[in-house]
């Protein structure tokens, strides 16, 4: 079975288990990752090179549409924003991320997400 | 005095005496009467009249600002000038006309004349540009009161969105349903039964309502409590309030913007944690509100920051005018706002 290699940022610590208990239900999804501000997630994608990112908008540092814009275009991983904001969605399309989730969301709308991570990643080996 | 005051006293001190013109004209004339002069000795009567007015009314403009019954006093005075000078005019003018009367009559007695002629007409001068006064300043009074009516209503408005902040309100159902699944009961438990009484605190009272102190420092309590459990370590507080300040009076959750701004900068600015302080104090006749992060300072640009700052400005201007104050400053590190405002406390 293929794995993708997850990144996630959150700075509220109940957040970012929430996006760890979530994707532990899934097998294939592999959390290389977890960053509690936005410079600390900018460099861990640096670093790891990740499939998926998920990313919190408001953090402490950099937040996360601008973690999203300072992505190398070369890694070109799924990126999901995770906000309870809804103001941010047209930022966020504007960037051009795999999916935009509200919080609080439920677990399978993660999954949803999820899928469209695997989808987008997949596309991306096949050009 | 503004250009459309000055202008106002202007067109009736004219329109008064030319009134006055054409009323005595038209008397002479229903009675048969022939002035020596013709018209001469009343038309410069007249404009006599109107010059020493419109000196009046434009010196009384220069105390537009001071109080009414300095306004009043000076006015008098000037007025009596006024009809003193235009006695002497009155009689110059009737003697130094070509056909003029031959004058045996004593100076004292001509101008007191003169003066029993034009006095009725001065207090009519005056009696209309007081009236004038006072309409002006019905209208400013108005105007204002107009004006705080408005910044009360837009401050309840602004208000009415800090009783669920959905930002808060969501963030915080998110990290409990993290604890749900977590299986931290007790801790979900308690999360439940902070946020229900914080916004018992939010929804039982109107924006404009004033609670005992204890009670909006309970409610700060359980936000904090709450933020706390989002963020973890990251942040503690400290409150501080005399018991003597207790049961003074404060506008419902009018530290709620200040607190929440405490947390949102001092938690965006900064990943080391912040404390944030709450404290109380009474200085003299005035209850001293404030709240002090560690944070990494005000971030002046950032949205939202603002706008608590003005929200809270607005309410305590409504509420209490001049008497309240709001001041903030960038501390190193950190900041500090702080609410000073009337101690009061609720008639027993």
């Amino acid at each position: 079975m293929k794995t993708y290699c997850a990144i996630i940022a959150d700075d509220e610590p109940l957040a970012l288990r929430r996006l760890e208990i979530g994707l532990a239900r899934l097998p294939d999804i592999e959390i290389v990752g977890a960053a509690r501000d936005g410079n600390e997630a900018s460099a861990l994608i640096g670093a790891l090179s990740p499939d998926i990112v998920i990313l919190d908008i408001e953090m402490t540092g950099a937040n996360g549409l601008r973690v999203c814009e300072t992505i190398p275009p070369a890694l070109r991983p799924a990126v999901v924003l995770v906000t309870a904001h809804r103001d941010f969605a047209l930022d966020a399309f504007d960037l051009g991320v795999t999916d935009y989730l509200l919080k609080p969301f439920a677990l399978s709308r993660l999954d949803e997400a999820i899928a469209r991570c695997r989808a987008h990643c997949d596309r991306r080996s096949c050009s | 005095m503004s250009v459309t005051a000055a202008r106002q006293v202007f067109i009736f001190t004219c329109a008064l005496w030319l009134t006055e013109f054409l009323v005595i004209s038209a008397q002479d004339w229903a009675e048969g009467f022939h002035r020596p002069n013709g018209l001469a000795d009343l038309g410069l009567f007249c404009v006599e009249g109107m010059v020493l007015c419109t000196v009046v009314g434009a010196a009384l403009g220069t105390l537009e600002r001071r109080p009414l019954r300095l306004q009043i006093l000076v006015g008098g005075i000037l007025i009596a000038m006024a009809l003193i000078v235009s006695g002497f005019l009155a009689d110059l003018n009737i003697q130094y006309l070509p056909m003029g009367p031959v004058v045996t009559t004593p100076l004292w007695l001509r101008i007191l004349v003169h003066v029993g002629f034009s006095v009725w007409l001065y207090l009519a001068w005056a009696a209309i540009y007081f009236a004038l006064v006072l309409n002006r300043r019905a209208m400013e009074h108005a105007r204002r009161a107009a004006a705080a009516n408005a910044s009360a209503l837009e401050a309840q408005n602004s208000m009415l969105r800090y009783q669920i902040n959905p930002h808060f309100l969501f963030n915080t159902l998110n990290g409990l349903s993290t604890l749900i699944l977590d299986g931290q009961n007790a801790l979900a438990e308690k999360v439940v039964i902070s946020m229900s009484r914080f916004m018992r605190h939010s929804l039982a009272y109107a924006p404009l309502d004033r609670i005992a102190l204890r009670d909006e420092i309970e409610a700060q309590e359980l936000y904090l409590s709450i933020e706390q459990v989002r963020f973890g370590d990251r942040v503690t507080f400290e409150i501080d309030v005399p018991g003597a300040a207790q049961s003074a009076l404060v506008p419902n959750l009018i530290l709620q913007p200040l607190v929440e701004n405490a947390i949102k900068h001092a938690v965006t600015t900064t990943t080391r944690p912040v404390n944030v302080r709450l404290q109380v104090r009474i200085a003299g006749a005035f209850l001293e509100l404030e709240v002090t992060d560690s944070g990494g300072g005000a971030l002046p640009s950032s949205a939202g920051f603002g706008v608590g700052l003005k929200n809270t400005r607005q309410r305590l201007e409504a509420l209490f005018g001049a008497q309240a104050s709001l001041d903030c400053e960038s501390l190193a590190p950190g900041f500090r706002a702080a609410i000073r405002l009337p101690l009061e406390f609720r008639a027993p």
